[in-house]
């Protein structure tokens, strides 16, 4: 197996991976998960299932498009519901009913009459990775005027926040001229997915290590 | 320019500038910490400063006391017995008898004062009794000497306290009760202590002629040591006083694991 068929099939390997290790640590008791990192867990096994369903999708040479809009509905849920409950800013509760909202008022008109349902909607899931950053960042800026002294790479805080800028605030672009680029030039669009799946293996590491850490910010 | 590549290019820099501002805002977040941990370590020695102040004043007044009692009680009776040793004479046996036998009351009455003032002082005798048992005994002599009714009352169940607490505790209500005896004139006094989970709180009032407090606050020694002796154990302390309506004594602090 070559580096480039190991990069195209990371989006798979890599929350799997992660799964395993979350699982192993959960039952060797090594970890005990809290709130926040069953929501990372469900991010995970949402990107396993929904990534599975694609790749097979794909195998068979069937459109699996509406997957990707699957993932991006659903992680916008997940992050959404995370910022919202952690550590719950008044200001980022506002930023996440507003996000929601725009994006499925976006997602409805996209739908209905730019892409569809069988093509990538290159715009949603890029409004959708947008919205999470500002959350993330809205967060980080209201978790930073508190005065905490913790050193801070012992926070679950920060280490999902990194996973989720790294993440979606790398893909932002790749969401965004995906559809475009598929158009145009179709035959070399997988060095772009590849990219994308880079920057899921780096999410779900820092995922990873935000659940063993122990200490989250409580408002 | 090939669009693919510039994508990719484009993404690598996001991606590079996600990571350049995580490692800003890390030493940001570092820099604030220390800059907290300083502020906290300047606060803990300011209040450390505070303490000792306190614990040397406490510690003066406690050392006042002791030489005023010597002096005033203690030397007051010596000087008797060095008066009625001068002037008895041996010759006038029935004489020297008399005052003999009332040199050794006076020798007693020595005696039992180094005693209580050595029991006052005494943290063992605190520790096994509490602070509200000595109370309560030094309000039953009290009352057994005619001098006032007291209502005693307690509500919860005892914690462990620190013994340190302890007796600054019994300071405080000894210095109140001997304030309550020296110049209110009153007859009835009440303790009350209530035990919560994580609080102590008593009630010490009187229903004397009371005191305008504006008055007293900055000069009395009695009032300055208790509130050093209840900022030593962290405490609350609320005193409420007008002439003519008595003095209430709250005091109030949390207990700690």
């Amino acid at each position: 197996m070559t580096l480039y068929s190991i990069l195209k099939y990371l989006d798979l390997f890599a929350p799997t991976l992660s799964l395993f290790v979350i699982i192993v640590s959960v039952f060797s008791g090594r970890v005990q998960l809290a709130k926040a990192d069953c929501i990372l867990l469900i991010f995970i096994i949402l990107q396993v299932l929904l990534n599975a369903i694609a790749t097979y999708l794909q195998f068979v040479l069937t459109n699996n498009h509406w997957v990707y809009i699957l993932i991006g509905l659903t992680s916008h849920m997940v992050f959404g519901y995370y910022f919202w409950h952690f550590p719950g800013f008044k200001q980022v509760r506002r930023l996440v009913i507003i996000g929601l909202m725009l994006y499925f008022i976006f997602g409805f008109i996209s739908w209905r009459w730019i892409y569809g349902f069988n093509q990538f909607n290159s715009y949603l899931i890029a409004l959708g990775s947008f919205c999470i950053v500002v959350y993330c960042l809205a967060s980080i800026h209201y978790w930073f005027q508190m005065a905490l002294t913790s050193p801070i790479l012992d926070l679950k805080d920060f280490w999902i926040s990194a996973g989720v800028l790294f993440y979606f605030g790398s893909s932002f672009l790749i969401f965004l001229s995906y559809h475009y680029l598929s158009v145009n030039v179709p035959g070399q669009i997988g060095i772009v997915w590849r990219i994308h799946n880079v920057f899921l293996a780096i999410a779900c590491f820092l995922f990873n290590k935000a659940i063993f850490k122990k200490e989250w910010i409580r408002k | 320019m090939d669009p693919k590549v510039i994508i990719v290019i484009s993404a690598v820099v996001f991606f590079i500038a996600v990571f350049g501002f995580l490692l800003r805002f890390m030493m940001m977040y570092n820099q604030r910490v220390l800059r907290l941990s300083l502020e906290k370590e300047l606060l803990r020695e300011s209040f450390e400063r505070e303490r000792l102040s306190s614990e040397l004043d406490v510690k003066q007044q406690t050392l006042r006391m002791i030489s005023q009692e010597l002096h005033d009680n203690v030397g007051q009776m010596m000087s008797l017995v060095n008066l009625h040793i001068n002037v008895i004479d041996f010759t006038d046996i029935d004489d020297a008898r008399r005052r003999v036998a009332e040199l050794k009351g006076l020798v007693v009455r020595i005696i039992q004062d180094i005693r209580d003032l050595s029991r006052t002082l005494d943290p063992d005798r605190i520790a096994a009794n509490g602070f509200e048992g000595i109370i309560r005994q030094e309000l039953e002599s009290i009352h057994h000497a005619g001098l006032l009714q007291y209502h005693f009352n307690v509500e919860g169940v005892k914690p462990s306290l620190n013994p340190s607490v302890e007796v600054e505790v019994l300071r405080i209500l000894q210095e109140a009760l001997h304030n309550v005896i020296k110049h209110s004139n009153a007859s009835q006094v009440l303790f009350k202590v209530i035990y919560s989970a994580n609080r102590v709180h008593i009630i010490f009032e009187d229903n004397g002629v009371g005191f305008n407090l504006s008055e007293r606050e900055g000069g009395g020694n009695g009032l300055k040591n208790m509130r050093n002796r209840a900022k030593l154990i962290n405490a609350d302390i609320d005193l409420v006083s007008a002439p003519g309506s008595g003095t209430r004594l709250e005091l109030s602090f949390l207990i700690y694991a």
